[in-house]
């Protein structure tokens, strides 16, 4: 910085002047910041609820395929296979976000897992290699679902503890950035099907 | 007075830079991996190992395929599908842009002596999920490791598997094209771009900073107080990128989102 050939001090105009433009500044780079992590924190949480609802889907799709394989060698068991169809035309007809789709989601999940727990009594199925493809398909759709919704509960969480601290509470305000709800399990869902054939 | 202002910033930025570095805990240890076969149960003789370490050392030399061998003497309190996700997690295993790694994880079944009796997962990463859909991976645990683990010839089981494995996953990436079906985008990450213009607005400040400090000065050097500023500056930035535990692995920073199938003898 060069300095004046004289040490003559700056007017008390020109100080408050470069003072209020360096708060100018501080505050739209906080806001900018700040806006900028909100934003890039909710997409992140709309990509995982997107990735959980395609494992919903996907297991959605496949149950049919192990009713059909099966229902023929479990002709005692037309209450479960009643249920869970039920459970499948609830999901199909409720609006996509809805809570009756979650819960709709959760009867699927809590009639599918009975109906797995019951073809543990006919060892015959074990031997029909189409039988144990599914379960492998079906299990493994369970065992991405419970990835897919870790991912979205750590996302949810770096997403609320932003939009609730101090002071990034204050540009989510502004900006109406809006916490989310975590995927909490239902006691039915405890029961989550753990497909073990020996 | 500038000089216990200049102290306290500095105490204060001494203050957050322990406040960010954090310590990652985990739950449970995972061992530190010795290369991509992993025996801690000792089931494999030194041979068996060596020559399917070079087996899967030249396929992934080709493929740029990642399979890793984990045997485990204790899932440490976890079921064998959670185990291996978060042993993937650990080690990151495939590239890192491609997600192609697979983890083939053997270990005891609980109740029971290992290795007479034993629990697997195949954990497949998020880009090798169109080659080895689950039913194939519960064929290959059902009829190459199964019968072998059986009737107690592990070595044997081991290379049907991972030979079975390979067949099934190679030509899904090759080591000369760069741009092979990559796996899709994760939506883990939190860190904000840095905006240039940022920068500019802080060097703004501080030269802001500096004419206000130099006028109210008592003759001091101008370059002692602009220094100050500046030295001030650099801490801020390393404080902020924080320190967290780096797990020890030897692979290419790969994640899998759960796929694959798990099978017991």
């Amino acid at each position: 910085m060069e300095q004046q050939s004289a040490q003559k001090p700056l007017s008390t105009g020109k100080i408050v002047g470069l003072a209020i433009l360096g708060v100018l500044i501080i505050i739209v780079l906080w806001v900018m910041g700040g806006y900028n992590s909100l934003v890039s924190l909710n997409e992140n949480a709309k990509t995982a609820q997107a990735d959980m609802e395609v494992q919903y889907q996907r297991r959605f799709d496949l149950i049919p395929n192990l009713v059909n394989s099966v229902q023929g060698l479990m002709t005692q068991e037309q209450t479960v296979f009643k249920d869970l169809a039920d459970a499948r035309s609830r999901y199909s007809g409720a609006a996509a976000g809805s809570p009756d789709k979650v819960a709709a989601m959760n009867g699927v999940e809590s009639s599918l897992s009975r109906l797995l727990v019951v073809m543990e009594n006919y060892p015959q199925l074990k031997s029909s290699e189409a039988v144990m493809k599914l379960q492998d398909q079906l299990e493994g759709t369970e065992n991405r679902i419970s990835v897919a919704r870790n991912t979205y509960n750590g996302v949810v969480n770096n997403l609320n503890k932003n939009i609730l601290s101090f002071p990034s509470n204050v540009i989510a305000g502004i900006f109406g950035f809006k916490e989310r709800a975590r995927f909490e399990a239902t006691p039915a869902a405890q029961n989550a099907p753990v497909v073990k054939l020996n | 007075m500038t000089k216990l202002v200049r102290l306290f910033s500095s105490i204060t930025l001494l203050v957050l830079s322990f406040v960010f570095v954090s310590q990652i805990a985990l739950a449970v240890t995972f061992p530190t991996s010795t290369g991509v076969v992993n025996d801690f149960a000792g089931l494999m003789s030194y041979s068996e190992k060596a020559s399917l370490e070079t087996t899967i050392k030249n396929f992934e030399a080709q493929t740029t395929n990642e399979i890793v061998l984990v045997i485990v003497n204790d899932f440490q309190g976890l079921d064998p599908f959670t185990y291996s996700q978060q042993l993937f997690g650990n080690w990151k295993i495939g590239k890192a842009t491609k997600d192609n790694g697979v983890l083939l994880l053997i270990g005891p079944k609980a109740g029971y002596v290992f290795p007479e009796r034993g629990e697997i997962f195949i954990n497949v990463g998020k880009g090798l999920e169109g080659a080895m859909p689950d039913s194939v991976t519960g064929s290959i645990i059902r009829n190459e490791l199964v019968p072998q683990f059986q009737a107690k010839s592990y070595a044997a089981g081991i290379n049907n598997a991972i030979n079975a494995i390979m067949k099934a996953t190679r030509g899904e990436y090759t080591a000369v094209a760069a741009g092979a079906t990559g796996a899709v985008g994760a939506a883990g990450t939190t860190t904000t771009s840095s905006n240039p213009l940022v920068f500019v607005g802080i060097f703004v400040l501080f030269i802001i900073v500096a004419i206000i400090a130099s006028r109210f000065s008592k003759k001091d050097g101008k370059g002692g107080k602009g220094s100050g500023t500046t030295g001030s500056a650099s801490t801020t930035g390393s404080a902020f990128k924080g320190g967290s535990s780096t797990p020890t692995s030897h692979f290419g920073g790969g994640k899998s989102g759960g796929a694959g199938a798990g099978g017991s003898w």
